[in-house]
């Protein structure tokens, strides 16, 4: 029985060191694993450009340099041109200013780190949301207040189907979708907060 | 019938007698064996291939890396690992805006630049689509009077040229003595080129043919300061013998435009209008206008009639209502006994030439033309010409068919040779002459544009021995060709994409050449190269020349001084210049057709060519014939080109013999047979492809193979036939050699795909003729009786479409199989190209494939083609067995295929019953070597290995013209979307749109008497319904059966 009981006892002890070993593999492996959404990425840019002051402070608006965003797929990065309509001028003794236009003049873009990235399989189409009435808030959060971007949202596949579905949608957006049940002053009937999907979640509105 | 019994009943319970199906694609399948040997059948219920994956991985390493397949799967594993221990965060990725955007640049949003492609099959207007920068795709311009916003395969592949990781990419100045290339600057080689141009030494430019009218005024300019100067223009394939033909025949050597919208009856001798001759988009498009037909209106059916007579089975021929198979050079001998039988030569009788040619053409058949010509005098056309009818007699050909032209009225009519007619070039004749001249040591100085001597010649002409004795050749070229070695510079050039220039491809067009990219590489155009040259060699007869420092300014001097004053219309220069480069053409009028009047002397003149003497076991004649796809072998290096299959053929990647089956049963040999063609003073090996529809002592065989300096994907591959020419004092013939061909006893596979995704003789498609179509449009459905079901029963739910339900239509009377919406489509998808070993597996990857049918008797079959793609099923079959929702339907009637959810399971391929899916066995994107990928469409995902791919009815052009509605406020317009395939087809065979709408085209198509949808009973309700084939032909197409029976038979 002795003999048989060390037996067992080995067999347990096996057991427990593979079952730890595994765990410290899912471990490395979970710890390691790039986050699928990135949310709350933040990385520092080649000049700390701060959205907080542009579109916070001075409210500029977000077209005045995301050109192509009611028009194109992309909201575009400003081309250094655009910088430069101000910055010819502004704030000219800023190391960052200088840093700007010596590149401006040498015909050098600046490599910004790109922050808000879908996988290339998923088409996000920035005009099609502008011109439902999708604030860019939405999706890229309190921008007027962030010093240094970060993504704010997690922007996977299951926070855009929220929106579609209307669970998450903003009510202007809703609303919009379904006007005969916002409510009316004149005839006196309540707003009722509208639910339904508010977009299509068909596989091809994104994946092509 | 077993048509029917097919589906119904096992294979192995096929009824004792047997009776050949109605359609098939291949001779074997006449037989009864073939339908119920054990072995065939076992052989072909095998789904997927049943060698052990072990042999096949001997068999097959991967072409791209060199590895097999599990020893990729280790070393992805293993990169894996590594990646998920590695990689803490996300790669960090950059954004690099521009510094100064450019203001017809919006990243994400496509435009467009007009510009022009020209060949030797003619002028194309383009609308090249960019994006960031990058021409990505090709589409027609709609205002071209060409090609009306079509193009062909090849005009679509030459996106794929520009970015050929073969290019040349800086000037070589080459040791020819030592064989030794190396590189050099623009600066090293101009100083010695403009050593050797001293005033009154013997320069010679021999070109393709110069269609610019600008670089052909500069290239006189450069050559007033020598002494014997000329310039040449020759193309391999050529229409000289027309050209020639029109001089002897009415005094001006022209290429006549012919008006096929304006012919009832159309005899075409040889001549591949709808797929390699002349103009071959623009005429197949002329030809189909009076092809429609009114189904609401049967009874006063009226179609164009097209006759073939013809040495190999053209596209040309495939589409013809009438066709007769004849030997090279015996189309001189049916032209000849045409004329006789109108009474205007005596050269050759019907009964002499039915006797010669033997085979299917008889006295009777002759007579039947004759008639059938008399009958629509001033309303018919004849053509010829073509490689493959120029034999030793071709000039007589084409007297006779100017002779019976005139005879008949249509020149003037049909036939313009007055006004709208292409200016000739000087072509063979001059290029014979000035071989001589070379081999005489009688040039100082031969500059070589784009004319590749060293490989499109036939070899009796010593070309390369003639070379020698020139004592400096400059080459410009596109890749370090066969030519490159024979020169003492090569200078890089651009591709067409990269290069300013104009056209005047005929009397009525001129057109803009515009640069949609800049060079991607240290180039240079012959224009630029020879204001270059005129400046450093102070030439003296190029002093207007000098006052220009590139060639865009000379062009823009040319249109301002000769083009604006006559063309501007009160508008300003400037004005002029942006809207012409803006719409890309200029139409000008001012000349109409008229009749001419034929020399009398050239008609008496016509003899009938000499029979050639047959040698000892010289048992065939030898046809060489232009493919659609391969041309002259300029485009050879084209991946997507070599693997468009043949619309023949249907062979991919390889040159071969077609040989009628009755002569392989003489010869005991069937398909894959290496044979041994020797000739006079040639000898080659090709593989066999058995071929309907060829006369039963001819044999055919394709140019445009063979190249041995052209880059990694064409190098080796076949035999290159222009080397097996034969030239007299001013012409080539390459066909009509007797040749003996000998079994070798040995195999090559060649990669064949009409035998890949069939659909097992289940009746797939229609055809009737036009006396059944009269009868009633619906006569197609006797193939299946089923097809006749009003309602089919159905588990499944009914899906509700409430916007927009997209669909299609294809009219197969209209389809000529040229193939140009496989290359239309995969220039759109990023569809990846797998290479020969692939495709002998059946793993090619084309969305849409064009299946070929015959039907009838083996020695001169009728043709059909059906391109078929994902039919967007209602009832999709293959929705239903996806285990992880990877395929699923949508709410506009669109079939989705979800890359990213796809595990590769292949069971939706399995139960497919068209077969439309394709598989991503490896990465086969992984073959496009940079720059190749700036080719690639940025709206579609390039898919990775294990990824089930198909039609996506262009998705992508869905969502962008729904955008742009959306904008507007408004629903989608019919006619807003246009797929590739759609927007390519030359004769507007493919019609998309929203079949919810009852006033959309392809609604009311859908509803067409003709429409029938594939495997109706099968209960799939595909989104894809075709129209049947109708020909031009008395009777049913159904044997004998009469014309009552005909839809009532079941």
């Amino acid at each position: 029985m002795a003999q048989s009981d060390g037996s067992q006892r080995k067999t347990w002890m096996a057991l427990l060191v593979l079952t730890l070993l595994s765990l410290v593999v899912v471990f490395i492996v979970v710890w390691n694993f790039p986050s699928a959404s990135n949310q709350g990425y933040a990385p520092e840019q080649p000049i700390p450009f701060s959205h907080k002051l542009h579109a916070g402070t001075y409210n500029i608006d977000c077209r005045y340099c995301h050109v192509a965003v009611e028009k194109s797929s992309h909201a575009t990065i400003p081309s250094m041109n655009v910088c430069m309509n101000c910055h010819i001028a502004v704030k000219t003794d800023s190391p960052h200013i200088q840093k700007l236009t010596e590149l401006y003049g040498k015909n050098q873009p600046i490599e910004w780190v790109r922050i808000h990235r879908l996988p290339d399989h998923a088409k996000f189409r920035h005009n099609r949301h502008v011109a439902a009435g999708v604030s860019c808030q939405t999706c890229h959060g309190p921008i007027q207040e962030m010093d240094r971007v970060y993504q704010a949202k997690a922007l996977n596949m299951g926070w855009c189907l929220e929106c579609h579905r209307g669970q998450t949608t903003p009510l202007e957006i809703r609303k919009w979708k379904y006007p005969d049940q916002s409510g009316s002053a004149a005839t006196g009937t309540a707003a009722v907060d509208p639910h339904g999907p508010v977009a299509p979640f068909n596989c091809t509105t994104c994946h092509y | 019938m077993s048509t029917e019994n097919n589906h119904e009943a096992p294979l192995k319970t096929l009824p004792q007698t047997f009776e050949a199906p109605r359609h098939w694609v291949g001779v074997e399948e006449l037989s009864a064996d073939y339908w119920n040997d054990s072995k065939e059948l076992e052989k072909r219920g095998q789904e997927f291939l049943h060698k052990p994956i072990e042999t096949l991985e001997a068999l097959e390493k991967m072409d791209t890396t060199g590895t097999s397949r599990r020893e990729f799967l280790t070393i992805m594993g293993a990169s894996m690992a590594l990646a998920t221990t590695a990689c803490v965060r996300r790669p960090v990725r950059k954004i690099i805006p521009y510094v100064i955007r450019p203001q017809e640049i919006t990243p994400g949003i496509s435009y467009y630049y007009a510009s022009t492609y020209t060949d030797h099959t003619g002028s194309y207007g383009l609308l090249v689509k960019n994006r960031e920068g990058r021409p990505i795709k090709l589409e027609g311009n709609p205002d071209h009077p060409f090609n009306r916003g079509k193009l062909s395969s090849r005009v679509q592949a030459t996106i794929l040229d520009l970015y050929d990781p073969d290019r040349i990419k800086y000037p070589l100045m080459v040791d020819r003595a030592a064989g030794s290339k190396k590189q050099s600057t623009w600066a090293e080689v101009d100083a010695k080129i403009q050593a050797q141009l001293k005033p009154g030494a013997r320069v010679k430019i021999l070109s393709q043919p110069i269609v610019s009218a600008s670089t052909r005024k500069l290239v006189g300019e450069f050559l007033g300061s020598f002494k014997d100067a000329e310039l040449v223009e020759y193309s391999p394939l050529n229409h000289d013998d027309i050209i020639e033909a029109q001089k002897v025949s009415y005094g001006a050597a022209v290429l006549p435009r012919y008006h096929f919208d304006k012919a009832d009856y159309v005899l075409s001798l040889g001549a591949d209008f709808l797929g390699a001759w002349v103009n071959p988009v623009e005429y197949a498009g002329a030809w189909n206008k009076k092809r429609k037909l009114d189904s609401k209106n049967p009874q006063s059916a009226k179609m164009t009639k097209l006759v073939s007579v013809e040495s190999t089975l053209t596209i040309t021929g495939a589409n013809a209502d009438q066709r007769w198979p004849v030997r090279a050079g015996d189309e001189t001998k049916i032209a000849l006994a045409i004329l006789n039988e109108l009474g205007k030569s005596s050269a050759m009788t019907a009964e002499k030439a039915a006797q010669e040619i033997g085979g299917a053409v008889t006295v009777a058949a002759i007579r039947e033309i004759a008639a059938a010509l008399k009958a629509h005098r001033g309303r018919s056309l004849v053509v010829a010409g073509g490689v493959q009818s120029q034999s030793e007699s071709a000039l007589t050909l084409q007297v006779a068919v100017n002779a019976i032209n005139s005879a008949l009225d249509n020149d003037g009519v049909t036939v313009d040779g007055a006004f709208d007619v292409m200016p000739a070039q000087n072509g063979t004749a001059a290029l014979l002459k000035l071989v001589l001249e070379m081999k005489a040591g009688q040039v100082d100085v031969l500059i070589l544009n784009r004319a590749n001597l060293g490989y499109a010649l036939p070899q009796s002409l010593g070309i390369a021995e003639a070379l020698k004795k020139v004592p400096f050749v400059v080459s410009i070229s596109e890749k370090i060709d066969e030519t490159a070695g024979l020169a003492d510079v090569v200078l890089a050039d651009h591709h067409y994409l990269e290069a300013w220039g104009d056209a005047h491809p005929r009397a009525s067009v001129m057109s803009l050449q515009q640069p949609a990219i800049a060079p991607l590489y240290d180039t240079r155009g012959l224009a630029d190269s020879l204001i270059t040259w005129i400046k450093g060699a102070k030439l003296s007869s190029g002093s207007h020349a000098a006052q220009f420092s590139t060639y865009y300014d000379y062009l823009r001097d040319y249109w301002k001084s000769q083009v604006h004053g006559k063309y501007g219309k009160g508008q300003s220069f400037e004005d002029f210049w942006d809207a012409t480069l803006q719409k890309g053409v200029l139409e000008i009028s001012g000349g109409s057709a008229r009749a001419r009047s034929l020399a009398g002397a050239a008609v008496t003149a016509l003899v009938a060519p000499r029979s050639a003497a047959a040698a000892a076991g010289q048992n065939a004649t030898l046809t060489v014939y232009e493919k659609a796809t391969m041309g002259d072998g300029t485009q050879a290096n084209n991946a997507w080109l070599q693997e468009t299959p043949d619309a023949i053929s249907t062979i991919t990647w390889d040159n071969y013999v077609n040989m009628s089956p009755k002569m392989a049963e003489r010869l005991h040999i069937g398909n894959h047979d290496v044979v041994e063609v020797s000739g006079d003073g040639f000898k080659f090996e090709l593989p066999v492809n058995v071929q309907p529809g060829l006369h039963e002592d001819a044999i055919s065989v394709a140019v445009g193979y063979g190249r041995t300096a052209v880059g990694n994907v064409g190098n080796g591959i076949g035999v290159n036939t222009f080397a097996f020419g034969k030239a007299s004092a001013n012409a080539i013939a390459y066909s009509g050699a007797r040749v003996a061909v000998k079994k070798t006893g040995r195999r090559y596979e060649l990669a064949l795909t009409q035998i890949h995704f069939r659909t097992e003789n289940r009746p797939v498609i229609n055809d009737i003729t036009v006396a059944q179509f009269k009868h009633s449009p619906k006569t197609a459905n006797h193939t299946d009786p089923h097809l006749r079901l009003e309602t089919v029963p159905t588990m499944w739910p009914k899906h509700e479409y409430k916007g927009y339900r997209w669909g299609m239509s294809i009219d197969l009377t209209a389809c000529t199989g040229c193939g140009a919406c496989i290359t239309a489509c995969q220039a759109e998808n990023n569809v990846p190209v797998v290479g020969r070993k692939q495709v002998r597996l059946s793993r090619e990857m084309h969305w849409i494939r064009i299946d070929r049918y015959y039907s009838g008797n083996a020695d001169n079959p009728d043709v059909l083609f059906q391109p078929v793609m994902c039919q967007h099923c209602e009832n999709a079959p293959c929705e239903t067995v996806c285990p992880v929702l990877a395929t699923v339907h949508d709410e506009e009637g669109v079939n989705q295929m979800v890359y990213a959810r796809c595990v590769g399971t292949r069971y939706c391929a399995n139960n497919c019953p068209y077969k439309v899916r394709r598989f991503n066995f490896f990465d086969y994107w992984k073959t496009y070597q940079e720059p190749m990928n700036l080719a690639y469409n940025p709206d579609v995902t390039v898919r990775m290995r294990g990824v089930m791919e198909k039609c996506s009815f262009c998705v992508q052009r869905i969502h962008e013209a729904r955008g742009k509605a959306k904008d507007k406020k408004e629903k989608i317009k019919d006619g807003a979307i246009v797929t590739a395939c759609q927007q390519t087809c030359p004769t507007d065979a493919i019609v998309f749109g929203d079949i919810n709408d009852p006033e959309s085209a392809v609604s009311k198509l859908h509803a067409d008497g003709r429409a029938f949808r594939m495997l109706e009973i099968l209960n799939t309700k595909p989104a894809l319904s075709y129209l049947t084939k109708v020909r031009n032909k008395d009777g049913s197409t159904h044997g004998e059966h009469d014309l009552e029976g005909a839809g009532h038979e079941h």
